[in-house]
């Protein structure tokens, strides 16, 4: 189902920042008609489970399927920046400020988002479980929780599982896109762990930022497009019992050839 | 004639000897009353010395002088008209003062006071997670005797680990302070990096960069380290003779050696040039 425009964004309890300050002059369009649609035939597929989103982030117009649902995820690196962006906003813990030797906050970010498990953990450590635990509290993210990261220990550490939902997920990328005119965040988004699959179906000549997670059981991929013709779309593709992983190609497949023209 | 040479240069180093000052020197050999009651005072902190001693009437103030090693030569660092003097050291040492008229002097040196710290004269080794389970990767420091251990068991407090982020490469690791990452029960550290190749002090924790997680380099020698105690004291430690390698016994594990400094007077962060 099409949301049709910003306003019933106001629905969902979490706040977005949806707007471009670079692109304000150029009024949206909002998502393409035949978006709602493709939404639909990618959460349709068969052999997994499906949460679908898009968004238009200029306008702030949404489609999804299966919105609230969470969905397990393995390296939690989407909303570790979605967080880390706000702290470095706020003044409390700054992209650039150096969490590691040698090593600023926004660099082990985008270390996460490259998939890094170690790294994702150290971040996890340097914010610290409890402050992203309350900022997802405060902010209204109920469907997103954050523990850890399983890692290769002698003796494992029972984690809970990091979770994640469409519309969480939709407020993260926006929260990223609404800060994008700062360079240290378009670093943390940089060069996204696709799959050469889906680089293909995205194209060459767009901008990309994303975020990537599979495990034997699913492949959840979040995107960012910035096309040369003016329009940013966020998409997000949450799975579970996946039989294969092209499946989740195969969805996004779907959707960006709604989004492409 | 032979004798007679060598009890001349004999004379000439006991006279040399006299004029730069040794522990127990035979003293300036002026008129003045010794300074008494040479001590650190409380305001000392970080690299800070503050001096303090007894007044000596009638004079017309006091030399401080300060030597690396307790046989080395005495340096003047300062003058005052007060009897209280702050040195900004570079490096531990040891203190002594006395006082002047004119160009009369004491006719000694005061007893000496040291802020040397605690060197532990021993390598200890820890490992990275990918080292043999056996291996410990925790380390509790002491002020005489370091323990190492295993950071995953919660009875041990370690106040570092070594810890791999990674999972390539068999020198590179990490140190983290033991309320970090995932053994992180124990006791908190923040660590720095020595300045240039100034092994004598580190900044006073937090000014400058004191990190929770710190990448140790193959080329490390040095990493300073800030132990916070109960009450608001922070003690500081230097690693030194630091070396990374492989452990042959993993194809990806990591050995840390060292040999460790350790600063017995609280918030104080001289140390010895050791590196």
């Amino acid at each position: 189902m099409l949301h049709a425009i910003l306003g019933s964004l106001a629905l969902i309890s979490q706040p977005l920042i949806l707007q471009n300050p670079d692109t304000l002059v150029t009024p949206s369009t909002g998502l393409p008609a035949g978006v709602a649609g493709a939404v639909s035939r990618a959460a349709a597929l068969e052999g997994g489970v499906w949460g679908i989103g898009v968004v238009d982030l200029r306008s702030g117009e949404t489609s999804t399927r299966n919105a609230s649902r969470s969905f397990r995820v393995d390296v939690p690196s989407l909303p570790l920046a979605a967080c880390g962006i706000e702290l470095s906003n706020t003044g409390e813990l700054p992209l650039d400020s150096m969490i590691a030797r040698n090593e600023r906050f926004w660099e082990k970010l985008h270390w996460a988002q490259q998939g890094g498990r170690g790294v994702c953990a150290a971040v996890i450590w340097s914010i610290r479980e409890t402050r992203i635990a309350r900022w997802l509290s405060e902010r209204g993210f109920s469907g997103t929780a954050v523990h850890g990261v399983d890692l290769d220990l002698p003796t494992p550490i029972l984690l809970e599982p990091n979770t994640i939902t469409v519309e969480n997920a939709i407020s993260f990328l926006g929260i990223f896109y609404g800060s994008i005119d700062q360079r240290s965040v378009r670093r943390i988004g940089d060069n996204p762990p696709l799959s050469q699959a889906n680089r293909e179906t995205l194209g060459v000549a767009n901008t990309l930022y994303g975020w990537f997670d599979e495990t034997g059981s699913w492949r959840h991929i979040f995107i960012i497009v910035r096309k040369p013709s003016g329009e940013d779309y966020g998409i997000v593709i949450l799975t579970e019992n996946l039989c294969c992983p092209g499946k989740a190609d195969q969805a996004l497949s779907i959707i960006w050839d709604a989004l492409k023209n | 004639m032979k004798k007679l040479l060598i009890s001349a240069l004999i004379l000439g180093m006991v006279v040399l000897t006299g004029c730069t000052g040794d522990d127990d020197p035979s003293g300036p050999g002026g008129t003045l009353p010794n300074v008494q009651d040479l001590a650190m005072g409380a305001a000392s902190a970080g690299r800070n010395i503050v001096l303090v001693w007894s007044e000596v009437q009638n004079v017309d103030g006091y030399e401080v002088y300060f030597r690396e090693t307790s046989g080395g030569t005495w340096t003047k660092v300062g003058e005052t008209a007060n009897t209280t003097y702050t040195h900004e050291a570079t490096v531990a040492g040891y203190y002594s003062v006395r006082a002047y008229k004119g160009s009369n002097f004491s006719a000694d040196y005061s007893s000496t006071i040291n802020t040397l710290p605690n060197i532990i004269n021993k390598v200890y080794t820890i490992y990275d997670r990918y080292s043999p389970a056996q291996k410990p990767s925790g380390f509790i420091f002491d002020p005489v005797d370091g323990t190492p251990g295993m950071a995953g068991d919660p009875n041990f407090k370690q106040d570092i680990y070594a810890w791999d982020e990674q999972t390539k490469g068999d020198t590179i690791v990490r140190l983290y302070s033991g309320t970090y990452g995932p053994y992180g029960n124990g006791n908190p550290t923040y660590m720095a990096e020595p300045m240039g190749t100034s092994y004598g002090y580190c900044n006073q924790y937090p000014t400058g960069t004191w990190y929770e997680n710190y990448e140790l380099y193959t080329t490390d020698r040095v990493v300073f380290c800030a132990l916070p105690f109960p009450g608001g004291d922070i003690i500081y430690v230097k690693m030194y003779s630091l070396n990374i390698s492989p452990d042959p016994d993993s194809p990806r594990g990591t050995i840390v050696s060292f040999r460790y400094e350790y600063q017995t007077l609280p918030n104080i962060t001289v140390f010895t040039s050791n590196n």
